[in-house]
């Protein structure tokens, strides 16, 4: 490949082009609204998407700073740079962050972004519903962070576990406040899930057949199904925890028959399969940029997709392993550590198709497959201290150690992070039309690797070491200082790669190579429309012939006959993807703003008073009228 | 590049008032969502009544049949109307699906009505003990979910009464009957659950 920015000579002949005044029709039919006030009635997937992953990196970055205050304050023994209190609002407010508005919405940003042109439709079905999502996102990041800013921060860690954050021991509003903020992520997350679903299911190309999805697609679709099943336990132990402590009930309170061990049943069966909601999306990645990178298809494409789904059913049989510790019967451990050692399988299933994938191709060295090759490696050593901790014994002698905290970052971030990074060196293009730095690429992960390995390497010597989680600070004489400072200066070393992936996006937003339609040869079909792309995405809705459409031969169909002049969608059947009818959607509207300022009202001032949630759901009922009055008004 | 496939749509209908739709599947995500609260619910349910020595607790007693069962009826026979309302939405019979919506809101609210005396024929107050909070829950959920779809049907029933209907109006007619029956059929072992379990001692 010369350079990457030429133009694709299929421009010219992209079958899926149409004439410019058919193009200029689907531009006015499918327009958003212009102006400031105009951004609050955006329903296009692809500026929600946006707005998703630029809140979701935000997040990070303030994640990322909490991450730094911890580091500071324990580089040394007896530190006092954060005292006790604030320690504990920091690392509940780095988890809580981490996890419900950074790892999750980022996920569910990028899939809102590609998967409906990955399946060659204009927009998602539910779009004024899909704005909702995004504004309950964003709300609940606000109250989150207006707590913390406030100093009443929550701070009984991401979970949250009873009695601690019940009232007895944590009095304030902070835990109300952690309550509504899961809420509102919950319904963010279960909107774009719906979104998602219905987009994968009904909206594919023609052609495009479930055994033609883009392997991303089927992550994509893999997770928002577990999303589908796994909220409502988090929906449960929220309502519970949200009930005890302002109502009164007793669903954790064991001198009036109810159960501490309850909340950490309810919230595992959400907590656990919400990891691999991180974790999934992450491996779609993973095989786009491969397949791209050894312009081959991915070796072993059935095998991959059962393993996707293998891994999300044993995903909800694995809860249990994160209860080791509080003394279950000898059965249930038992069961639990075979399902937990068992996900190992289908992981390695997916490892041996992308190995095979690479053999004997020549890749494209570019930043994307090096993010690759980096979680190759570490995700493999968070899996292998996974199958490690499935032991009850093992885990039971580093159970709330250090050495947890190595393996779940391991996990998470050598499994979504590095996937995540490569992702958006490989689709930035896409979006933005211009090419990330290459050079400032290399940097980044080669600092990122460094650093993230730095950190957390010497955390599982840490744990062995003894040294629990969640201490705000440490004698001189553990014989832990020596590592605890290497962990510190390697988290010095991520937080330089970080900035530099800040000022790679930030100076190739203006002055990055142009990209053209397919910067890398790629295959789905995302890269046969423009970067960016159009607001309605397709000229023509292509039709497919294979599962690498960009590279069959006799290159992609197009649809004919769709009118320009209405929001319309063509509908396929869920399995073979034949058309069956044609779908007006809506445009854009203000309605699904304004019902999330009452809603999020409603959520918010509970807080404080619980007769808010009533005033916010009264509220919210003439805004659900208008909303259906107004579903015509294009 | 050889021969350019095309497929020429322009003879496909613009609605459909079936599965195929877009909106039947959402709705269907939907129940699946709500489905799954209900499910975990009653996992909650059963934990607490394991760990109980005694389901309800003395001091409570079981909750009164009368009130619920009467209701229970209700529901079963609002499925009727419900159903005949997914027809008339069907047959795009708007005179029809005025009326059925209507008949559907009063079943409802009859329902939600008697709603109130179920809450009052358990016994107890939600602060009472974990067997109170649980039985409230699931109470309180299902009344939740029929709130959220009376509110809907008055908005499609009012949308009926002053604008002319369209195809995508009969369609969310029938979806409100569709998210009725859900209604209707998780009230059976919601039911079981709530008003007969606790019998069982």
């Amino acid at each position: 490949m010369s350079s990457p920015a030429r133009t694709d000579p299929r421009e010219s002949e992209r079958p899926t082009a149409a004439s410019e005044k058919e193009c200029a029709e689907l531009a006015h039919t499918w327009r958003e609204r212009t102006g400031t006030l105009g951004l609050l009635f955006s329903v296009d997937h692809k500026t929600i998407a946006k707005r998703y992953i630029v809140t979701a990196f935000v997040f990070f970055l303030l994640g990322g700073l909490e991450a730094a205050a911890m580091r500071l304050q324990l580089a040394r023994p007896e530190g006092r740079f954060l005292n006790p209190d604030l320690y504990d609002q920091v690392f509940t407010m780095h988890g809580t962050t981490m996890m419900f508005f950074f790892a999750v919405p980022v996920m569910l940003g990028i899939g809102l972004y590609l998967v409906p042109l990955m399946v060659g439709t204009r927009n998602v079905p539910f779009p004024r519903l899909n704005a909702v999502g995004y504004w309950f996102y964003l709300a609940g990041g606000l109250l989150l962070y207006g707590t913390f800013f406030a100093n009443r921060g929550p701070d009984a860690g991401w979970f949250a576990y009873v009695p601690l954050s019940g009232n007895a021991y944590s009095s304030g509003h902070g835990m109300d406040a952690w309550v509504q903020i899961i809420n509102f992520t919950e319904v963010s997350a279960l909107i774009v899930a719906g979104s998602l679903i219905v987009t994968a299911f009904k909206q594919r190309a023609p052609g495009m057949s479930l055994d033609r999805i883009p392997l991303f697609v089927w992550a994509i679709l893999v997770t928002m199904i577990m999303i589908v099943f796994a909220m409502p336990a988090v929906i449960f132990a929220a309502g519970s925890l949200n009930s005890d402590r302002s109502l009164g009930t007793h669903f954790f309170n064991p001198a009036e028959g109810g159960d501490a061990l309850l909340w950490q049943h309810a919230f595992w069966f959400f907590g656990h399969p919400e990891v691999y909601i991180i974790f999934l999306p992450a491996l779609g990645m993973v095989s786009s940029i491969l397949s791209a990178a050894c312009r081959r298809p991915i070796f072993g494409y059935t095998a991959m997709v059962l393993a996707l789904v293998a891994t999300a059913f044993l995903g909800f049989g694995l809860w249990v392993h994160h209860m080791f510790a509080v003394g279950l019967p000898q059965m249930g451990e038992a069961f639990f550590t075979a399902a937990s050692m068992m996900i190992a399988i289908p992981t390695g299933v997916q490892f041996f198709c992308w190995i095979a994938t690479l053999w004997g191709s020549r890749p494209r060295f570019e930043p994307p497959l090096v993010f690759v090759l980096g979680f190759f490696f570490t995700f493999l050593i968070g899996g292998l201290t996974g199958v490690m901790l499935a032991s009850v014994p093992v885990d039971l002698q580093v159970h709330d150690t250090y050495f947890v905290v190595a393996h779940f970052h391991y996990v998470l971030i050598g499994g979504a992070l590095f996937p995540l990074f490569g992702g958006i060196y490989h689709w930035f293009p896409k979006v933005t039309g211009r090419l990330l730095n290459r050079t400032l690429g290399f940097w980044n992960f080669a600092l990122l690797f460094v650093g993230f390995n730095l950190t957390f390497f010497p955390m599982h010597e840490l744990g062995f070491h003894g040294m629990p989680r969640r201490i705000y600070t440490y004698g001189p004489d553990k014989g832990w200082n020596g590592l605890n400072l290497a962990a510190s200066i390697g988290a010095a070393i991520l937080g330089v790669a970080v900035l530099l992936f800040l000022i790679n996006v930030v100076h190739s937003l203006r002055h990055g190579a142009r990209a053209g339609d397919d910067p890398w040869g790629a295959e789905s079909l995302e890269w046969a429309t423009s970067s960016p792309p159009p607001v309605y995405n397709f000229a023509r809705i292509p039709i497919v012939a294979s599962r690498s459409p960009l590279w069959d031969p006799e290159g992609l169909g197009a649809v004919t006959g769709l009118p320009t002049d209405k929001r319309l969608l063509l509908v396929s059947d869920p399995l073979d993807a034949e058309p069956s009818h044609r779908e007006e959607v809506p445009g854009p509207s203000v309605n699904p703003f304004l019902i999330s300022v009452t809603m999020s009202l409603g959520l918010i001032g509970s807080v404080f008073w619980l007769w808010w949630a009533v005033i916010g759901a009264v509220a919210s009922a003439p805004m659900a009228f208008l909303w259906y009055w107004t579903e015509e008004d294009r | 590049m050889s021969t350019l496939r095309t497929l020429d749509v322009s003879e496909l209908p613009d609605s459909v008032l079936d599965s195929r739709s877009l909106v039947w599947w959402g709705t269907i995500v939907m129940t699946v969502v709500e489905g799954m609260v209900f499910a975990i619910s009653i996992g909650g349910y059963f934990y607490l009544r394991m760990l109980a020595s005694a389901w309800p607790p003395p001091r409570i007693g079981p909750p009164a049949l009368g009130v619920a069962t009467v209701n229970l009826g209700i529901l079963l026979v609002s499925a009727l109307p419900a159903w005949l309302l997914d027809r008339a939405g069907r047959a795009r019979d708007a005179r029809k699906v005025k009326i059925l919506l209507g008949v559907n809101l009063a079943f409802g609210t009859a329902f939600l009505v008697l709603r109130y005396w179920e809450f009052k024929a358990l016994h107890c107050m939600w602060n009472q003990s974990a067997y109170a909070s649980i039985q409230w829950t699931i109470l309180g959920l299902h009344t939740s979910n029929l709130l959220t779809s009376l509110l809907e049907t008055l908005i499609v029933l009012i949308y009926a009464l002053i604008r002319p209907l369209e195809d995508h109006h009969y369609l969310d007619a029938r979806l409100d009957g569709v998210f009725w029956y859900f209604i209707v059929i998780s009230w059976i072992p919601l039911y079981v659950v709530v008003f007969l379990v606790p019998r069982l001692g």
